[in-house]
C-alpha cells in the first residue's frame, strides 16, 4: 500500500505516514469543500488535488500545522473553482450563449443554497474559513482562533461582520419566488 | 418569499450544504485508491488548479514534532494496521452491508467489519448486499451480494480466486509484485487498475474502468483489456454496457463517472463480447483490442431552404441558423454548413469566437443549452467544394442511449459525416502572421488601478486566468437569453429575472460615461461611436487585451508579449479601416440607434494603441491548425 514511489522532502518515510494524514484529515477537506462549492464532484476534485500536491511536494511549513494547511488549501481550492466554473461574458459577439430551453433545469436546485453560495464565493477566504468552521464544522470561536492562529475576538468580530455581509448579498441574489 | 434574512444563522444551518458520513467515506476511498495509482509523473485534470491554491504562510510556532512523527503516535488507521498483520493474514474486512461469512471447522461464522481473512480462506456474500475487503497490498475489493472468494499469497503478489459471483477490484499500485484475480478459467493480472469479474456457471467475463488488465484463459496468449472493454470466456453470456454490469456497486457513481473520463469517445463496450478464446485470432467474434466508434441510432440531414433560413428568436443569440442543441442522446443542428458542422466536430469552439480560445477550441458545448455556432468561414476548416461552405442542412440524430455532449457532438457526428457525406480529412499546421503585443518605446501610458476602480455590480467580479473578466451571477443559468448593451448613465445591472426563460440583461458602462469618470465595468465590451470602435475594460489584464485585439484585427493570433500582469482601465477608440476587418458586432445605446455621423474618425488601430495606451502591435509569426478536407460527396438520403 505504499505510495513512497513519488520522491518527497520526507522521503521514505512519507508513504505510511501519508496515508495516515490522508485518513485523518480527508473528512475536514472534502466536508469543507462541499459547503463552498456544494458539488460533490467538485470537493472530490479538491480533495484529490490537495493531497496529490502533497505527494509531489511537501511545503516546508506544513508540519507546523498540517490541519490548519489542509483546511486553508481546501477552501481557497474551493473558492477558485467556484469563481472559475460561473459563465463568462466574452468580450464581444456573445453568440454562444444560452436560449430557454427546459424551464426544469433552471429551478431544479435550491434557489436559497444557490444565492447562499453565490455570496460565500464572494466572500474573502479568511471570511470563509471561519463561517465554514463555524457553522459546518461546529468550532467554537476558541478552537477556530487555535486553528488558524489567531484571538476569539478576532473570529467573533469576523463572524459577526461576514453575517451583516452575508445579509447583503443574500438580499441581492435570492429572488422572490412563489410561496 | 424571501427567507427572513434577520436570521441568518437559521439559513446558514438549514441551507448550507453538508455532505453525509457516506459521502465522505466514498469519496475518500476513490481518492486515496487514485492517490496509491499515481506515480508521481502524470498531470492529472485538476492540476490546473493546484497554481491557484494561495495558502498563507502561518505566523504561529509550536514544538517542533514532525506531523509523520505525530501520525505515528496516535491511533492506527485501518490502511496501515493491514500492513502489521500476522504474516498469514491477506486481507481486512472493512465494510460489510450485508452478512459476510466463513467456514470454520464445518460450522459457518460471522465475519464482522474488522475481521481478518487467512490467505486461502473462502469467503461469501449472503443477502442482498455485498461488503468491501483491503487487501494487504493495499487493493480493495468489493464483493456483489452472493459472491464468493478467497484471497491467496501467491508467489510475487496476492491472488484473488473468485469462485462465483462479481467483484470489483481497485488494484494499488503494484510496486514489487503482482495481483491476480482467478476464475474457473481465466487469470487477470493488474499493475494498478479498476476492473470488473464475473465469475458464472457459464464462464467468466472480465471488464475495465480504470488502467488495462491483461487476461489470459488457460494457456493462450493473453489479451490487454482498456477502459470501456470486455471480455467473456463464452460468448452466450449476456451482452451488457459495463456501467450496466457495475450499477450494483456501492460506488457505482464514481465508477461511472472515471468510466466516463476514460472513454469518452469509445463505445461503452467493445461491442458484441467476444470469448476470449477467439482473440488474437480473428475469429469467432470482434477481437476484444477493437474498439466500435459510437454511432447514432438515427439520423435525418435535410437541406435548408436558402430563401427561408430560420431567425433567431427575439432577443436571443442562438436558436435560429447556425444553432445547435443536444439533449442526452439527441442532437439538433439548425441549417449550419457543413463546413461549420466539421469544425466543431473536430473539437474546435464557435468560428466568430475562434480568437477568444487558446487555438480555436472552446471549453466544449453542454447539453440543453442552445448555441449559435457562427458560420465557419475559413479559419479552420480548408478544401472541398464551394457547397460545403454554402449550403445549409439540418441535422437531427437519436442514439441508442443518453450520450454525452462530447461524445455526440465529436467522435458521433464525426462517424455521421464519414458515413452519409463520404468525409475524409486531415489535419495540416501552418505559420501564420500573427501580431505581438508590447510596450511601446514611449512607454506605458495606462496605471495599474485597484479593485475598486471598476463597477463589478451584478457580476462576480473574477481574478482568474482571464484578468478582469466579468462573471455573471450563478442565478443566470441555463434557460435564459442574454441581452448586452452599453448602459445609460447612471443606469444600474439590474437584478436576474427569477422566472426561468426570461432574459438576462448585462449593462456595460458606455465609454462616454467612463470618459467622464465613471467606474467601467469589469470585463471587456466593444462599443459603436461613428465610424469608430471603442474597445472599453475594466480590470483587465493586457493578456486579455491582446486576445480581444484579435478579433478586430480579424481573428489573427495577437500575443501577449509586454511581460505586464497589472489590471488597467482601458477605453481605446480606433477606426473601423481595411486594418480592422474582424467582426462588427458593435454595442450601442437603444437610444442611439444610428450612428452619429458627426463624430471623425479616429487613428488607426496600430495609432492608437501607441498613442493612447503605450502599446504596440509587431508582427509575428504563430503556429495554426487546419482541418483539411480530402473527400466529400452530397448527403446519402436519410
Amino acid at each position: 500500500m505504499s505510495i513512497a514511489a513519488v520522491p518527497s522532502p520526507a522521503g521514505e518515510a512519507l508513504a505510511n505516514d501519508f496515508e495516515e494524514l490522508f485518513r485523518d484529515h480527508h473528512s475536514l477537506v472534502y466536508r469543507t469543500a462541499y459547503s463552498v462549492t456544494g458539488n460533490r464532484h467538485d470537493a472530490e476534485d479538491v480533495l484529490q488535488t490537495i493531497f496529490l500536491r502533497l505527494l509531489r511536494r511537501l511545503p516546508n511549513d506544513f508540519d507546523r500545522n498540517p490541519k490548519g494547511y489542509l483546511y486553508r488549501a481546501a477552501v481557497n481550492l474551493s473558492l477558485n473553482i467556484v469563481r472559475s466554473r460561473k459563465r463568462e461574458a466574452p468580450a464581444d459577439g456573445l453568440e454562444c450563449l444560452p436560449a430557454p430551453v427546459d424551464p426544469a433545469l433552471a429551478t431544479a436546485d435550491d434557489p436559497i443554497r444557490r444565492g447562499l453560495l453565490d455570496a460565500i464565493a464572494q466572500l474573502k477566504p479568511r471570511a470563509v474559513e471561519i463561517l465554514i468552521l463555524h457553522y459546518e464544522h461546529d468550532y467554537s470561536d476558541a478552537q477556530i482562533a487555535q486553528m488558524l492562529g489567531t484571538t476569539r475576538g478576532t473570529i467573533a468580530v469576523t463572524l459577526y461582520r461576514t453575517r451583516a455581509r452575508l445579509k447583503k448579498l443574500l438580499s441581492r441574489a435570492i429572488p422572490e419566488t412563489q410561496s | 418569499m424571501k427567507p427572513d434574512l434577520n436570521d441568518i444563522d437559521e439559513l446558514l444551518e438549514q441551507h448550507l450544504p453538508s455532505a453525509s458520513a457516506q459521502q465522505v467515506e466514498n469519496a475518500g476511498m476513490r481518492v486515496l485508491h487514485r492517490l496509491r495509482s499515481h506515480d508521481g509523473s502524470e498531470a492529472t485534470e485538476f492540476e490546473g488548479h493546484l497554481d491557484a491554491i494561495e495558502v498563507p504562510v502561518r505566523t504561529w510556532r509550536r514544538t517542533v514534532m514532525t506531523w509523520a512523527a505525530a501520525a505515528a503516535a496516535v491511533a492506527i488507521a485501518i490502511g496501515v494496521a493491514v500492513l502489521w498483520r500476522p504474516a498469514n493474514h491477506v486481507a481486512l474486512v472493512t465494510a460489510v452491508d450485508a452478512t459476510l461469512s466463513r467456514d470454520v471447522d464445518g460450522k459457518t461464522e460471522t465475519l464482522p467489519q474488522g475481521s481478518d481473512l487467512e490467505t486461502g480462506q473462502p469467503v461469501r456474500t449472503t443477502g442482498d448486499a455485498g461488503a468491501v475487503l483491503q487487501l494487504a497490498d493495499g487493493s480493495s475489493v468489493e464483493m456483489r451480494s452472493r459472491s464468493e472468494l478467497a484471497v491467496e499469497k501467491e508467489v510475487d503478489g496476492l491472488g484473488i480466486r473468485l469462485h462465483q459471483g462479481s467483484i470489483i477490484v481497485h488494484a494499488a499500485k503494484q510496486r514489487n509484485g503482482h495481483l491476480y484475480v482467478k476464475t474457473r478459467d481465466v487469470t487477470v493480472s493488474v499493475v494498478g487498475t479498476v476492473f470488473l469479474v464475473n465469475a458464472e456457471k457459464e464462464g467468466s467475463r472480465v471488464g475495465v474502468i480504470e488502467g488495462e488488465v491483461r487476461v489470459r484463459e488457460g494457456d493462450k496468449k493473453e489479451t490487454s483489456l482498456k477502459p470501456g472493454q470486455q471480455v467473456s470466456t463464452n460468448a452466450s453470456l449476456v451482452t451488457r454496457p459495463l456501467k450496466e454490469e457495475i450499477a450494483w456497486s456501492r460506488n457505482n457513481d464514481a465508477l461511472v463517472r472515471i468510466l466516463d473520463t476514460f472513454t469518452r469517445g469509445m463505445a461503452q463496450t467493445a461491442g458484441p463480447l467476444a470469448p476470449v478464446r477467439d482473440q488474437g485470432t480473428g475469429a469467432g467474434g470482434q477481437s476484444a483490442g477493437a474498439v466500435a466508434t459510437p454511432q447514432f441510432e438515427e439520423a435525418s440531414i435535410r437541406a435548408c431552404d436558402p430563401d427561408n433560413v430560420p431567425e433567431a428568436p427575439a432577443g436571443a443569440r442562438g436558436g435560429g441558423a447556425n444553432s445547435l442543441q443536444m439533449t442526452p442522446g439527441r442532437l439538433h443542428a439548425l441549417c449550419l454548413t457543413l463546413a461549420t458542422i466539421v469544425r466543431h466536430a473536430y473539437g474546435y469552439g464557435p468560428a466568430n469566437l475562434d480568437f477568444l480560445n487558446p487555438g480555436g477550441r472552446g471549453p466544449g458545448l453542454q447539453l440543453s443549452n442552445v448555441y449559435g455556432l457562427g458560420v465557419e468561414d475559413g479559419k479552420r476548416v480548408r478544401g472541398g467544394p464551394d457547397w460545403v461552405r454554402s449550403d445549409h442542412y439540418t441535422i437531427d440524430a437519436v442514439a441508442a442511449d443518453a450520450a454525452d455532449a462530447a461524445s455526440m457532438m465529436g467522435p458521433m457526428v464525426r462517424a455521421l459525416l464519414e458515413k452519409r457525406f463520404q468525409l475524409k480529412v486531415h489535419i495540416e499546421t501552418e505559420q501564420l502572421p500573427a501580431w505581438n503585443l508590447t510596450i511601446a518605446s514611449s512607454g506605458l501610458k495606462i496605471k495599474p488601478v485597484k479593485t475598486d476602480a471598476v463597477d463589478s455590480s451584478g457580476f462576480v467580479h473574477t481574478t482568474g486566468r482571464d484578468g478582469g473578466a466579468c462573471e455573471l451571477q450563478p442565478t443566470v443559468g441555463r434557460g435564459q437569453p442574454v441581452i448586452v448593451r452599453p448602459a445609460q448613465p447612471g443606469e444600474r445591472q439590474p437584478s436576474p429575472p427569477s422566472t426561468p426563460g426570461q432574459p438576462v440583461t448585462i449593462l456595460f458602462r458606455h465609454f462616454a460615461d467612463v470618459r467622464r469618470g465613471e467606474k467601467p465595468t469589469c470585463g471587456m465590451s466593444m462599443q459603436r461611436n461613428g465610424p469608430n470602435q471603442v474597445l472599453v475594460a475594466g480590470g483587465t489584464t493586457l493578456e486579455a487585451l491582446a486576445r480581444s485585439l484579435a478579433s478586430p484585427l480579424g481573428g489573427v493570433v495577437v500575443t501577449d508579449k509586454t511581460g505586464n500582469t497589472d489590471k488597467f482601465n482601458i477605453v481605446l477608440e480606433f477606426v473601423r479601416d481595411e486594418n480592422t476587418p474582424g467582426p462588427s458586432f458593435l454595442l450601442q445605446r437603444p437610444d442611439q440607434p444610428d450612428q452619429p455621423s458627426d463624430v471623425p474618425r479616429g487613428q488607426t488601430i496600430f495609432t492608437a494603441l501607441e498613442e493612447q495606451l503605450g502599446l504596440k502591435l509587431e508582427p509575428a509569426r504563430a503556429p495554426r491548425d487546419f482541418i483539411v478536407i480530402d473527400r466529400v460527396e452530397r448527403p446519402t438520403a436519410n
